[in-house]
């Protein structure tokens, strides 16, 4: 298993976040984490990017502890986030902000070639590059932040609800995106409260509920559990 | 004496201007309050004072020494004090108000209570418009806008700069991109202490120097931030030269009572404008 997440203890302020959570990411997988507002989805993420400490338990990347490695240390490693509320540098430009994607890359010029790919892909990151990425509305931060979480050619992507917010259209982009990337041997963790997007692209899911994982499984399991179809399929 | 009153207001707003910008980085680079920002100005007037008079050695490398002392000085801090409190307002506030009683007590004890000075370099002056302009201010004027842009170009087009920008709008994105947040942190308040030591430095022939200048520095550089809007570089600027100005006028034109003139001035721009002249509404 590429992530092993050894029972985790997480508070966000003085609330138990997660409470005892264990988790088995496969490499090369998309794996979808769903559930309520609130669940503990995004503390996940959060404890895995070395963002929040976990005051129990264990995260080993290829079987070495992370946990206890700051920020800059886990992205070292190529584990790269697509935040919630998206991240990006809102007084930066576009270029800017794609630019501190490209941060740890040691060839400049292959960073010069992925911001050329991805103006090729998204014409409007080409147009706004120069705008500061305040400005932009919410479906284009959003793919500025998911091109920059890019640049770097990540093993593992961490995306927090990178639909939120967006139209129908924006979020069909986003699934191909996912699917591309992950076919480019990128694993991905996604986060989402779209439980639908998820049960169209994921290979294994976790159901989160107040802390803790309710359910998991292989896709299909979880899709026709009683308790999935109870919460999210009406019926 | 219009004219006297702008030159010596654009003068002294440039220096409030270096100031403000310090503690405006420190604010938004680092989230912390330094108090003590004052003192590292008296702090390069006082270095100046030694390594000219006491030392004998040329001006301008002694201003270029002060700053480095004082930048030095500056990591030094960062790294025993304010690191641990980074982010926290409040806690840094304290730690820095005990800082500036601790560095003035400690320089008057070496120093003495007496002013001295810092003998002028740049003899003569300018005409413009009919009217003089001596060149020590001129000097003070143009070194303040040299350093004003070198800053803008380290902020905009090194690597360095570009993370310090992106550590002061979202410091955990900053983190995740890999950004040693540490080193940025020595580096912002190195800059900081450096711009506050070149005011002291600059302005040392011109008025005086002694260790009391820390106080009055502080108090004015908070009323150009809240003036210019908090976390705004531009507005550090402007709010200094607008002090600065409304301080010059005031001392001419009314003496005794300029200090007070120059606040109500300062309220009633905020009255109409309470996010400052470049603030952002909302924003800190």
């Amino acid at each position: 298993m590429l992530i092993n997440v050894d029972n985790i203890k997480v508070y966000r302020g003085s609330i138990e976040a997660l409470k005892g959570v264990s988790m088995q990411v496969e490499e090369g997988a998309i794996t979808g984490v769903i559930g309520a507002n609130g669940a503990g989805k995004s503390t996940l993420l959060r404890a895995l990017a070395g963002l929040s400490p976990i005051v129990s338990g264990g995260i080993y990347f290829s079987n070495e502890r992370i946990d206890r490695e700051s920020p800059q240390q886990i992205a070292r490693r190529g584990i790269a986030m697509v935040p919630e509320g998206k991240g990006l540098f809102p007084q930066l430009t576009v270029l800017e902000n794609l630019k501190m994607g490209a941060f740890l890359l040691k060839d400049k010029d292959e960073a010069e070639r992925k911001f050329q790919e991805f103006y090729r892909r998204f014409p409007m990151l080409k147009n706004r590059r120069k705008q500061q990425a305040g400005d932009l509305s919410g479906g284009e931060q959003q793919i500025v932040s998911i091109a920059r979480a890019l640049i770097s050619v990540p093993r593992v992507m961490l995306m927090d609800e990178p639909s939120l917010g967006l139209a129908p259209a924006i979020v069909k982009e986003v699934v191909n995106i996912v699917l591309e990337i992950n076919k480019g041997g990128t694993s991905v963790i996604l986060v989402e409260q779209n439980a639908h997007m998820v049960f169209g692209i994921a290979k294994t899911i976790y159901v989160f509920e107040t802390g803790q994982i309710a359910f998991s499984g292989p896709t299909e399991e979880v899709q026709q559990s009683k308790y999935v179809k109870e919460a999210y399929l009406g019926g | 004496m219009v004219f006297n009153c702008l030159v010596n207001g654009i003068v002294l707003g440039l220096t409030y201007g270096l100031i403000a910008i310090g503690l405006t980085l420190l604010l938004s680079v680092l989230r912390v309050f330094n108090f003590a920002h004052g003192e590292l100005y008296m702090l390069g007037a006082v270095a100046t004072y030694y390594i000219n008079v006491t030392l004998g050695i040329n001006y301008i490398v002694s201003i270029i020494l002060s700053i480095l002392i004082v930048g030095i000085i500056g990591i030094v801090i960062e790294r025993i004090l304010f690191r641990k409190v980074r982010g926290q307002l409040i806690a840094s506030l304290v730690i820095s108000l005990g800082l500036s009683l601790f560095i003035a007590g400690g320089t008057m004890i070496i120093f003495g209570e007496k002013s001295k000075g810092v003998p002028t370099v740049a003899e003569g002056s300018f005409e413009f418009l009919n009217q003089t302009v001596s060149m020590e201010r001129i000097t003070v004027a143009a070194a303040s806008i040299i350093l004003i842009l070198g800053l803008h170009l380290f902020l905009k087009r090194t690597k360095l700069g570009i993370q310090m920008r992106a550590t002061a709008q979202n410091s955990e994105a900053a983190a995740l991109m890999g950004v040693n947040i540490d080193q940025v942190s020595s580096v912002g308040f190195a800059i900081a202490a450096a711009l506050a030591a070149a005011a002291g430095a600059l302005i040392a022939p011109l008025f005086f120097v002694s260790t009391s200048l820390g106080g009055p520095a502080i108090e004015r550089a908070i009323v150009v931030i809240v003036l210019g809007g908090m976390g705004s570089i531009p507005g550090a600027i402007l709010g200094g030269l607008l002090l600065g100005l409304i301080n010059s006028f005031a001392a001419s034109y009314l003496g005794g009572v300029s200090e007070m003139i120059s606040f109500v001035f300062v309220i009633i721009i905020l009255l109409l404008r309470p996010q400052g002249l470049v603030g952002v509404k909302g924003v800190d």
